[in-house]
């Protein structure tokens, strides 16, 4: 039999009137190729400030998606227009897993922006991302000249970041096999399409050598829009390669601010968050993702962000 | 092939899912069921996206799913072992097989995703084929555990007195319950399920627990014979670790069972309902002799 597409379609969009928010999917072109995305809009007024949220790399980006969509119900409840996307290689995407790559993460952004753009009109746009994500939003942000940024615990030196990424797989299997961690070069291959298998994502040398020399200071080289910078810490003592960031943003032209969130969960930012518990799974980060965006919402209100649209919502 | 997300309406929440269907006619639904890990729609490493890619290919229509409170779904994350979100699987799929005006669907859970594909199987009548992916462990589809009830309590009072369970270690007692070879206990689900729903379960857990689950297996083609004649099968996958489906190799060998055996126990209409080992995928496991 035929497949009936109209009652589908119609299922596209969603209401949530607790939250005040209206949701729809959206199928863009992003990286040249299909992908889908959620717009969360206000449901009172339209917004005038828009943020896309750059998801994180492999695993990343399943553990870092309850404190994305969590973050983007609330800015749209505060009049923002929000986009989430799956980069090309994730999720519903049209696209390869194999395919992904730093290089990638970032013109998936700067397409997203595009996105938004062309589908809510705006003022001005900024992106927001935890770890990985955090970095990939703020080079596009770079790129695209985006008005605002906000980044999570931001990944600054690639380098830490993926040997960090790897260990944590190797670690999954030293715990659960017995395999001993490889001292120095931990793929099988030498060639630029060695896959390293890790937890089941395939990471390639060519990416694995990518976030080898990423340093997120060296990419930042023309925003001058207003940022800011969340760390998630167990201690509230400042960061320096936070601190570092600050200050190069703030170079630019910038304002920029670090804000240090302290939290006893902090360490697992990032990491599987839902745990069992007399026979039910719990969410283990809750309080530190609603920490984090009520430092994110504080901020925006501080910085006046999309105050237009609130002035406006309020007279209507 | 073209995806679909949608959101379904459950009462003040919205279930978030995604329909793969083929471009020309679609013979049925799948839908796709992961654990309680909080995981998306997608699944670990986007295991359900090619999944579904991969049936639609085949002339299903495949969908995907965000359980409440997980990845596009709102409302708050619950997810209970023994109160899995049954009747939310059940309302996706209805409105879907709806939509698309198709009257039988096949299941596939993963982990305790196996829970709600038994549960649905049990309440939809569509519902004429249930795949169980367990990597791991034999728990999702075992009822107390796999034991009785005065094995519980001996377990319990033994974990309650280290010493006194050191001292069972020490005399074998595993050995002596594994050699005398009873079958596992499924949770009820599994039994009124094979009533109107072929079982495949595909295996990746110890030897053990391997050759315990084919001493179930053999019980329940037992009980299947007088039933319709449904097919309950084992297929072995070489799963390694305990996350994301390892190795990587596995991840394909998983999908190429799900879509095999989907394409033989929801035959196009028209075709011999015949039903063949696999020649491919996961290696079939016969229960013992």
């Amino acid at each position: 039999m035929a497949v009936q597409l109209p009652p589908l379609e119609s299922l596209r969009s969603a209401v949530h009137q607790d939250l005040g928010i209206r949701e729809v999917f959206l199928l863009p072109d992003i990286g040249a190729r299909k992908t889908v995305a959620v717009l969360s809009t206000p449901l009172d007024g339209a917004a005038t400030h828009g943020w896309v949220v750059c998801h994180s790399f492999g695993a990343e980006q399943v553990f870092l998606q309850p404190l994305e969509v969590a973050a983007a119900r609330s800015l749209a409840a505060r009049g923002f227009a929000v986009l989430r996307f799956h980069g090309q290689g994730y999720g519903d995407s049209e696209g390869d897993t194999a395919e992904i790559s730093l290089d990638a993460h970032v013109r998936d952004a700067v397409d997203a922006t595009a996105a938004l753009a062309s589908t809510v009109p705006l003022e001005a746009i900024g992106l927001i991302g935890g770890s990985l994500g955090g970095a990939v939003a703020a080079v596009a942000a770079d790129r695209v000249g985006a008005s605002s940024l906000v980044m999570w615990e931001p990944v600054v030196s690639g380098s830490r970041f993926i040997q960090r990424f790897i260990r944590a797989g190797l670690v999954t299997e030293l715990a659960s096999r017995g395999v001993r961690p490889a001292d120095d070069d931990p793929f099988p291959g030498s060639g630029p399409d060695a896959v390293l298998d890790v937890q089941g994502f395939p990471l390639r040398r060519a990416v694995y050598e990518q976030f080898l020399a990423f340093d997120l200071l060296h990419e930042l080289k023309a925003f001058r829009g207003r940022s800011l910078v969340v760390q998630l810490s167990a201690t509230p003592r400042r960061r320096p390669d936070l601190q570092r960031l600050v200050a190069a943003l703030a170079s630019l032209g910038g304002a920029s601010t670090l804000e240090v969130v302290v939290d006893p969960q902090a360490g697992l930012f990032a990491q599987p968050r839902y745990r069992s518990h007399a026979g039910r799974k719990e969410d283990t980060q809750r309080g530190m993702s609603d920490r984090i965006i009520s430092a994110t919402l504080a901020w925006c209100g501080g910085s006046e962000l999309g105050a237009h649209g609130g002035e406006e919502r309020r007279r209507a | 092939m073209n995806e679909h997300p949608i959101f379904v309406p459950r009462g003040r929440e919205s279930l978030a899912a995604v329909v793969t269907t083929p471009e020309g006619a679609c013979r049925a639904g799948v839908l796709l069921l992961q654990g309680s890990a909080g995981t998306p729609r997608s699944h670990r490493n986007r295991l359900w996206v090619r999944t579904a890619r991969s049936l639609a290919d085949r002339g299903f229509a495949a969908i995907r799913m965000d359980y409440r409170g997980v990845g596009d779904s709102t409302g708050t994350y619950e997810f209970e072992m023994d109160r899995p979100p049954v009747a939310d699987a059940l309302a996706v799929t209805e409105l879907v097989l709806d939509a698309l005006g198709l009257h039988r669907v096949g299941v596939v859970g993963n982990c305790v995703g196996t829970r709600v594909a038994l549960g649905l199987a049990t309440r939809l009548p569509a519902c004429v084929s249930v795949a169980s992916v367990l990597p791991m462990s034999l728990g999702p589809v075992l009822s107390g555990r796999g034991r009785s009830r005065p094995t519980r309590a001996a377990f319990d009072f033994l974990r309650r007195h280290p010493t006194l369970r050191q001292a069972s270690h020490r005399l074998g007692s595993g050995r002596v319950a594994r050699g005398l070879g009873a079958p596992p206990r499924f949770i009820p689900e599994v039994g009124v399920a094979l009533r109107s729903a072929h079982l495949l379960f595909l295996h990746g857990g110890t030897d053990h627990s391997r050759a315990k689950l084919a001493r179930g297996v053999e019980q329940l083609r037992q009980e299947a014979a007088g039933n319709g004649h449904r097919r309950v099968e084992m297929w072995r996958l070489d799963f390694e670790g305990r996350t994301g489906f390892r190795p990587i190799e596995v991840q394909a060998s998983l999908i190429d069972s799900v879509v095999r055996w989907m394409d033989e126990t929801l035959p196009s209409p028209g075709a011999p309902g015949v039903v063949t080992m696999p020649e491919a995928g996961a290696a079939p496991v016969q229960g013992p002799s």
